[in-house]
C-alpha cells in the first residue's frame, strides 16, 4: 500500500474525531500519536519524527515574537473587564439616539475601536449585540440590517491590527516562507515580520469600515422619533472622554511597531500598561480585576498555545507518512498554474473556517502548504493578509459563521435567526469585493510594508 | 476517588494564582527593559531572558489549568445536540485514549533532552544570559505531569456524573 493514503487516513481520522466535541488540541496529539505508534509498529513510521517533538517545544518556548501574544490578550481582557469599550458604546448611542443614520455609523466606528484595541471577535460582537442592538431595533432598523452590521462590525478584530491572527500568521507565515527559501538553497533566507503584517492589513482594515459606512448611508434609515438637538453639547464632552482613551492606546501600540520605536512583544506592553493605567484612572484597578483579567489570559494562552503544541506533532506525524508528496501534488502536479493553487489553498481555508477556529486553521493548514506555496514565488505579506480576509469572511458566512452563534446567542429571540444570515449577505459581498481588489492589486498590501520598512 | 479529584484540582487552582499574575509581572519587565534601553542605554540579555523563562512558565503550566476551567476550544457543531451522559462519555474516552497518552508522551520523550542538559548544567546561549537552560527544559516533563494529574481529576469529574444520570 501506498504510505501517501496513511496519510490521508490520518488527516480524515483526525478531523473525524475533532467533530466529537473533545478539545481540539488534544485530538490533534492524541491521534497523531495513535497513528505513529500504530506506523512504528509496522515499521512504516520513523520515530526519529517524535524525537524531534521536545526540540519544538523548546523552540516554541523560546520564542520572543510569541511572547506577544498573552501581553495582546492581557491589553484586551483589561479593555473588557473594566467596560471600557462599553462605556464607549454607550455614550455614542446617547449621542445618535435622535439620528439613526448616525446610529449605523457610530456602531461601525465603535466596532472598528473595539477591533482594534481587543481583537477578540467574540467579545466585539457580544458587547455590540447586548448595547447597540437594542437602540437599533428602537430606531426603525429593520432587523437584518442591524444584525449584520453588527457581526460584521465585530468581526473586523481578526484583520484589524494589532490582531492576535496577524501576530500568530507572521510567526508561521515567517518560518514557512524560510523553509521554502532554504528548499530553494538561499542560504541567508528573507524574513517577515509581525510589523510587515499589520502594517500590509492597514489599507484592507480601514478599507472595510469606510464602505461598511457607505453601505449604512445608502440605506438611509429614517428616524421614528424626532430631532432633538438639546442634548448634545453635554454629551459631546462624554463622548471625547470615552473614546480618547482607547484611541491614543491603539495610537501608541501601532505607531511604536510601525515607527520602529518597540518590537510588538514591547508594544504590547505599553498597551497592557495603557490599559491599566486607563482602568487606574477610572477607579477600576483592583486587585479582583487584576486577578479576573490574569486568569482569563491564562485560560486563553495556554489555549493557544496547546493547540500550537498539539498542531505540532501532527505535522511532524504528518510529514512522516510522506504527506508532504501528497501537498506538493495537489498544489504543484494538479493545478495549471500557480494562482490556480493559491485559490486551492484560500477556498480550503474559507471552508474549515466553518469548523475550525482561526488559530487551527493557521497552526495546521499553514505548515502544511506554506513552504509549497512559496516556494512559487508569492509575496509572503499579500499572502497573509488574503488568508486573513478569507478567514475573516468564513467567519462572517451562514450558516457556520463564529460571529452568527455569538450574536444569535445574545440577540432576542424574536429575530429569526434566518434574518441574521439575511443580514450578513451584503457585508460578505463588501469583504469579497475587497478581497478580489487585494487579489488584483496586491500593492494595497504591500505598499505599506515597504514605506515603513524599507 | 472524590478526595484524589478535589486534590488535585485544589493543587492546579493553586499554581493557577500564582502563576496567572506572571502576566502582571511580564508587562512590568518588558516596560522596564524599554525603559532601560531608551532612557539609560542599557541592554540586559539577563532581563530579556527572565521574561521568557516567565512565559513559558505561565502558558505552559497554565495548560493544565485551562483543562480545569474547561477553557480548550472545541467544536461543538455535532456535539451541542448531545447528551449530557453522552458528552460525559466523549470525554471519559478522550482522556484515555488522547490525554493520558499525550501527557505521558510529553514526559517521557523529554527524559532524554531534560537530562543531558542538567548533566552539563546547560548556559545561555547569549553572553549574560541566565545560565539556567536546564531548569528552562525541565519545564517541558513537568509541564506533561501537570497535565496528567489534571486528566485524572477530570477522568474521575466525567465518571461520577457518567454513573450519576442513570
Amino acid at each position: 500500500m501506498n504510505i501517501e493514503y496513511i496519510a490521508i487516513l490520518f488527516v480524515l481520522t483526525t478531523f473525524g474525531f475533532l467533530l466529537s466535541g473533545f478539545p481540539v488540541a488534544f485530538v490533534l496529539s492524541g491521534i497523531s500519536l495513535i497513528f505513529a505508534y500504530l506506523g512504528i509498529m509496522f515499521d512504516i513510521f520513523d520515530y526519529s519524527y517524535l524525537l524531534a517533538f521536545p526540540n519544538r517545544v523548546y523552540g516554541i518556548m523560546v520564542n520572543q515574537n510569541l511572547l506577544a501574544v498573552p501581553l495582546f490578550i492581557f491589553m484586551g481582557s483589561v479593555l473588557e473587564k473594566t467596560n471600557i469599550a462599553e462605556n464607549l458604546l454607550k455614550s455614542m448611542n446617547q449621542l445618535y439616539k435622535n439620528n439613526s443614520s448616525g446610529l449605523g455609523v457610530s456602531v461601525i466606528i465603535v466596532g472598528t475601536l473595539m477591533a482594534a484595541s481587543t481583537g477578540i471577535v467574540g467579545a466585539s460582537v457580544v458587547t455590540l449585540g447586548l448595547l447597540s442592538l437594542p437602540v437599533m431595533l428602537k430606531n426603525g432598523y429593520p432587523s437584518s440590517l442591524a444584525c449584520g452590521t453588527i457581526c460584521a462590525s465585530g468581526t473586523l478584530g481578526q484583520i484589524i491590527p494589532p490582531s492576535l491572527v496577524l501576530i500568530l500568521l507572521a510567526d508561521v507565515l515567517s518560518s514557512a516562507y524560510q523553509q521554502a527559501q532554504l528548499n530553494a538553497g538561499i542560504f541567508s533566507p528573507e524574513t517577515i515580520t509581525i510589523g510587515d503584517l499589520f502594517a500590509g492589513a492597514i489599507i484592507p482594515g480601514l478599507l472595510l469600515p469606510v464602505l461598511y459606512i457607505f453601505y449604512i448611508k445608502s440605506k438611509n434609515v429614517r428616524s421614528i422619533e424626532s430631532y432633538n438637538k438639546n442634548a448634545y453639547s453635554e454629551d459631546n464632552i462624554h463622548l471625547f472622554k470615552s473614546i480618547l482613551p482607547p484611541f491614543i492606546l491603539i495610537f501608541l501600540v501601532l505607531g511604536s511597531i510601525i515607527f520602529g520605536i518597540a518590537t510588538p512583544s514591547e508594544a504590547a506592553a505599553v498597551g497592557a500598561a495603557g490599559s491599566l493605567s486607563i482602568a487606574f484612572t477610572q477607579g477600576k484597578f483592583t486587585k479582583n480585576i487584576l486577578e479576573k483579567t490574569s486568569r482569563e489570559t491564562m485560560k486563553i494562552t495556554s489555549m493557544v498555545f496547546m493547540i500550537l503544541l498539539g498542531a505540532t506533532l501532527f505535522s511532524l506525524v504528518f510529514r512522516g507518512f510522506e504527506g508532504e508528496l501528497l501537498i506538493h501534488n495537489l498544489l504543484i502536479e494538479i493545478p495549471s498554474d500557480k494562482y490556480m493553487s493559491l485559490l486551492i489553498v484560500l477556498t480550503l481555508m474559507f471552508f474549515l473556517g466553518f469548523i475550525l477556529d482561526f488559530i487551527e486553521i493557521i497552526f495546521i493548514v499553514i505548515p502544511l502548504f506554506g513552504p509549497t506555496l512559496f516556494s512559487l514565488g508569492f509575496d509572503p505579506v499579500w499572502i497573509g493578509i488574503l488568508i486573513a480576509m478569507v478567514l475573516q469572511t468564513s467567519f462572517l458566512t451562514p450558516p457556520f459563521g463564529f460571529s452568527l452563534f455569538y450574536l444569535r446567542g445574545v440577540a432576542p429571540k424574536n429575530i429569526s435567526t434566518f434574518e441574521i444570515y439575511n443580514g450578513v449577505y451584503p457585508f460578505i459581498g463588501i469583504q469579497v469585493l475587497v478581497i478580489i481588489a487585494i487579489y488584483l492589486f496586491p500593492g494595497m498590501t504591500t505598499f505599506l510594508p515597504e514605506f515603513f520598512f524599507g | 476517588m472524590k478526595s484524589t479529584q478535589e486534590l488535585i484540582d485544589n493543587f492546579i487552582e493553586r499554581i493557577g494564582y500564582l502563576i496567572g499574575f506572571m502576566v502582571v509581572i511580564m508587562v512590568f519587565l518588558v516596560i522596564l527593559t524599554l525603559f532601560l534601553r531608551y532612557f539609560l542605554n542599557i541592554g540586559s540579555v539577563a532581563l530579556q531572558e527572565s521574561i521568557m523563562y516567565l512565559h513559558a512558565i505561565f502558558f505552559m503550566f497554565g495548560i493544565s489549568f485551562a483543562i480545569k476551567e474547561n477553557a480548550h476550544v472545541k467544536i461543538d457543531i455535532l456535539s451541542n445536540k448531545f447528551s449530557a451522559r453522552r458528552k460525559n462519555l466523549v470525554f471519559i474516552m478522550g482522556i484515555i485514549f488522547f490525554m493520558i497518552p499525550f501527557a505521558l508522551f510529553v514526559i517521557f520523550i523529554s527524559t532524554d533532552m531534560v537530562i543531558n542538559s542538567w548533566s552539563v548544567m546547560e548556559q545561555s546561549s547569549e553572553a549574560g544570559g541566565l545560565n539556567l537552560v536546564y531548569l528552562l527544559k525541565s519545564i517541558i516533563p513537568l509541564t506533561g505531569l501537570l497535565i496528567f494529574f489534571q486528566s485524572i481529576s477530570e477522568l474521575i469529574k466525567n465518571i461520577t456524573s457518567f454513573l450519576n444520570e442513570y
